[in-house]
């Protein structure tokens, strides 16, 4: 089939191809066919995508608000187990250098590693908090939609155990060195990272970039 | 009283149109408010802080639970008017069909509001509104960031809607007419005393895991009155209640 595209025949002949509406047909046909093709083709990585980044969040999400949910399990063990998930699923060396915004180019290297390890257990402590009260099995995730800088925008609903909350969460998933991981939540449209941009540069603000007092308050606010 | 209102209503508008514009900036989209009073409303802050502490937190904990709910149905349930109107004023034809339905189901069969029969049994759920959520959905400016003793997080466009829903609250003028105007106050106090009690549990949450609880309040208000300007579906559901308060999207054990 493919052998009879000849465009210099084609072209030789294009009173043909008008008068002769079979071979214009024909042609209509093949090129509709390749283009079908090709546009399945292309679209398929990005709802492959999109489905993997639905998946991703609905297993993680539902993995750590289960945890949470276990009121069999002492406190201790569910933090421990809540930290895991979240430390494997969210992006927090990323959410760390967005939340301290442009003090992260002025910080050594020395006061950004110590910043990122003060940050990972605040970051449990945020989401333990946004996370505690919800149900598990009440997650439902919708579906993905991709945005303007190559990431997913995964949306979900989630209600307390009563019923009486049914919350609207949007989960922001980026690739990072070829894993998916969580950048933000947005909870019924307040960003969980937005805000803690907003309280962390305040206080970089107060203290004139004091980028080790931040790590001291963040530490002592860990205890 | 009025008059002194509407003396600080027109003061707050002027303060609003002097150039407190909101810009956009950070990664995730944030938007950065200018907050011209800051150490004003940090002290006011501070002192809503130590309200819900010492007042809001201990009767919350003495107060039977079926009582608490009560007592919010009978006010939500007077609210229910100026909510339909500022529902029409902007053009939500259902969401203010909702409203008076709401009202009078739960007004007959809920016994004066004391039982959401509407929103339990019918799924008809209650939305928040007032003049202020108006004027966002109408375009006008926010202006300067606000805290105000008792109530919270605002700003300027929200404190002229406190203003108009306090001379147009359809409740409040029916009171006024039938000799009850007295209930208006105590009616109030509730309504504020009840918000607070509701918003208390995570207002909480967000300052255990803040550094600077008045800064991620700040952002929290901010992002929710953005969410706020986009239209909802109807009937509402629980997940969407709007609300102007930044507290009220951050419910997260309600």
């Amino acid at each position: 089939m493919f052998a009879k595209l000849d465009f210099a025949h084609e072209a030789s002949h294009a009173t043909d191809l008008f008068v002769g509406g079979r071979y214009v047909a024909r042609l209509v046909l093949i090129y509709g066919f390749i283009g079908i093709l090709a546009c399945a083709l292309t679209s398929l990585p990005a709802r492959s995508s999109s489905e993997g980044a639905r998946q991703f969040v609905d297993t993680s999400a539902k993995q750590g608000i289960q945890i949470l949910s276990n009121r069999a399990a002492s406190d201790a063990d569910r933090r421990a187990q809540f930290a895991t998930v979240v430390l494997a699923a969210f992006d927090s060396d990323g959410i760390g250098r967005l939340v301290v915004g442009p003090a992260w180019a002025t910080a050594t290297p020395e006061q950004q590693a110590r910043f990122q390890a003060v940050f990972k257990r605040a970051l449990v402590n945020i989401y333990l908090e946004r996370f505690f009260d919800y149900d598990g099995e009440s997650l439902r995730t919708f579906g993905a939609a991709p945005t303007a800088n190559d990431a997913m925008i995964v949306t979900s609903t989630v209600s307390t155990p009563s019923g009486s909350g049914k919350h609207n969460l949007e989960w922001l998933v980026v690739r990072r060195a070829g894993q998916q991981k969580i950048l933000d939540v947005t909870i019924d449209g307040v960003s969980t990272t937005a805000t803690t941009a907003s309280d962390y540069q305040s206080v970089l603000r107060a203290t004139g970039g004091n980028f080790d007092r931040l790590i001291g308050l963040l530490d002592a606010k860990n205890k | 009283m009025r008059r002194q209102l509407l003396v600080f209503s027109f003061a707050v508008v002027s303060i609003a149109v002097s150039g407190c514009a909101r810009t956009q900036n950070g990664a995730l989209g944030q938007t950065e408010i200018r907050d011209p009073f800051e150490s004003a409303n940090r002290r006011v802050h501070d002192f809503n802080v130590g309200f819900r502490s010492v007042i809001v937190e201990p009767v919350a904990k003495l107060t039977p639970a079926p009582i608490l709910t009560s007592v919010s149905n009978v006010l939500g349930n007077l609210n229910s008017p100026l909510i339909f109107v500022n529902d029409l004023a902007q053009g939500r034809a259902c969401a203010a069909g909702v409203t008076i339905g709401r009202f009078f189901v739960n007004t007959t069969v809920g016994l004066g509001g004391l039982f959401d029969v509407a929103g339990t049994q019918l799924g008809y759920h209650g939305h928040d509104n007032g003049f202020g959520q108006t004027l966002n959905v109408w375009g006008v400016v926010e202006g300067p960031y606000m805290v105000v003793p008792f109530l919270g997080p605002s700003n300027a466009r929200g404190l002229v809607g406190m203003t108009g829903d306090f001379f147009l609250d359809p409740m409040d003028l029916a009171f006024s007419k039938a000799k009850l105007g007295r209930l208006n106050r105590p009616r109030a106090g509730g309504e504020v005393l009840i918000e607070q009690i509701e918003a208390a549990p995570q207002l909480a949450k967000l300052e255990n895991t803040s550094l600077d609880g008045y800064a991620a309040l700040r952002s929290a208000q901010m992002q929710s009155e953005v969410q706020a300007r986009k239209p909802p579906p109807c009937p509402v559901t629980p997940a969407r209640q709007e609300s102007s308060r930044a507290y009220d999207v951050l419910q997260i054990n309600k």
